[in-house]
């Protein structure tokens, strides 16, 4: 386990994330259409499912915009506090759930377009998962100060060719 | 002439992580290229899901625990192995001008954009696919295209490895 060091991976990918978020406030207030093109490939940018910034839709939707958020909070929150491995995989796997719901649920007509819905389940989704992306970021750079080597000693070691 | 060690074990098969890889980019790869299911590709729903069953494929073949580390990494490699080659081969058929069911394809997309997100931004997608069409395939767009490509791929595959190992978990983890 990566233990103490390598602690600054969080903040690196924290810091990315409120920049994404910041880029996303941004383009759309700015107006930049070649960072909006770029955001077109992370979502699908329907302008009923974005938050309006002085009349503009965002260039992502709301629940991508809160995933960032749940990854910029998870990725400091869960340096610091240590779950139970069992329960925060429990905690994964009901997230995943609740989206699925949400989604199925608004299918089926039971409600239309609730913004507080996706942004809970996408900010729960990008909060949890960050705790094992965070695990996984600190295992590779610190443990194996070589991420190229990492993949070459876990994957190519005694392949031949 | 020497007697055949009769003590002598084999050692076990050793854990192969590139029929995993294969599986999961395969996953990639239709999702991302094959007309109608790639209008599934939004939100890197295709990178996870690879990344997830190329994690899967894995642990359960060998009945492995893995590492978030290793899950991340066997996510990040699956991706860019189904990124690359679904971003080749569309752009080549597109180079080539092979797209039978771009006409179905471009119309489902409006009719999308039309249900979810109104006539304005239906209209939008239409003047934009009409402006690409135009414009056509420029080696800068393909750059571009190629970096964007694999970025995603690989913050997909981080987070799909990552899920991926912290949901298939087979035996007891093995230390290495």
């Amino acid at each position: 386990m990566a233990g103490e060091t390598g602690k600054w991976v969080g903040f690196v990918v924290s810091g990315l994330c409120l920049s994404v978020i910041s880029l996303v406030f941004g383009t759309s207030v700015l107006g930049v259409e070649a960072l909006g093109d770029v955001f077109s490939r992370f979502c699908h940018q329907f302008t009923n499912r974005c938050y309006q910034v002085n009349g503009l839709p965002l260039s992502v939707c709301v629940r991508c915009l809160w995933i960032y958020g749940g990854f910029a909070v998870g990725h400091i929150l869960f340096l610091y506090w240590k779950p139970q491995v069992r329960r925060i995989t429990q905690a994964l796997i009901g997230v995943i759930g609740l989206m699925l719901v949400d989604v199925v649920l608004e299918r089926l007509g039971l409600y239309s377009n609730l913004f507080w819905t996706r942004a809970l389940t996408g900010f729960l989704f990008g909060l949890v998962v960050s705790h094992f992306t965070l695990l996984g970021l600190r295992e590779i750079i610190t443990e194996l100060n070589n991420p190229f080597k990492y993949v070459r000693t876990k994957f190519f070691s005694g392949r031949t060719r | 002439m020497s007697e055949p060690n009769s003590f002598q074990v084999e050692p076990a098969e050793k854990p192969d992580d590139f029929q995993a890889m294969l599986m999961g980019a395969g996953l990639v790869f239709v999702i991302s290229v094959i007309p109608f299911v790639n209008l599934l590709g939004c939100c890197l729903i295709p990178q996870i899901l690879g990344a997830m069953m190329a994690v899967y494929w894995f642990t359960n073949k060998y009945q492995l625990t893995i590492s978030p580390g290793k899950g991340i990494v066997l996510g990040i490699l699956t991706c860019l192995l189904g990124g690359i080659a679904a971003f080749v081969v569309a752009t080549i058929l597109q180079k080539l001008g092979i797209n039978p069911v771009e006409k179905f394809t471009n119309q489902a997309t409006i009719d999308l954009m039309e249900k979810f997100a109104g006539p304005e931004a239906a209209q939008a997608a239409r003047d934009e696919i009409e402006k690409q069409m135009a414009q056509g395939l420029t080696a800068v767009k393909v750059v571009i295209g190629l970096v964007v490509s694999l970025v995603l791929n690989a913050i997909g595959g981080v987070i799909g490895g990552a899920i991926g190992a912290a949901v298939f978990k087979k035996a007891p983890q093995v230390a290495e």
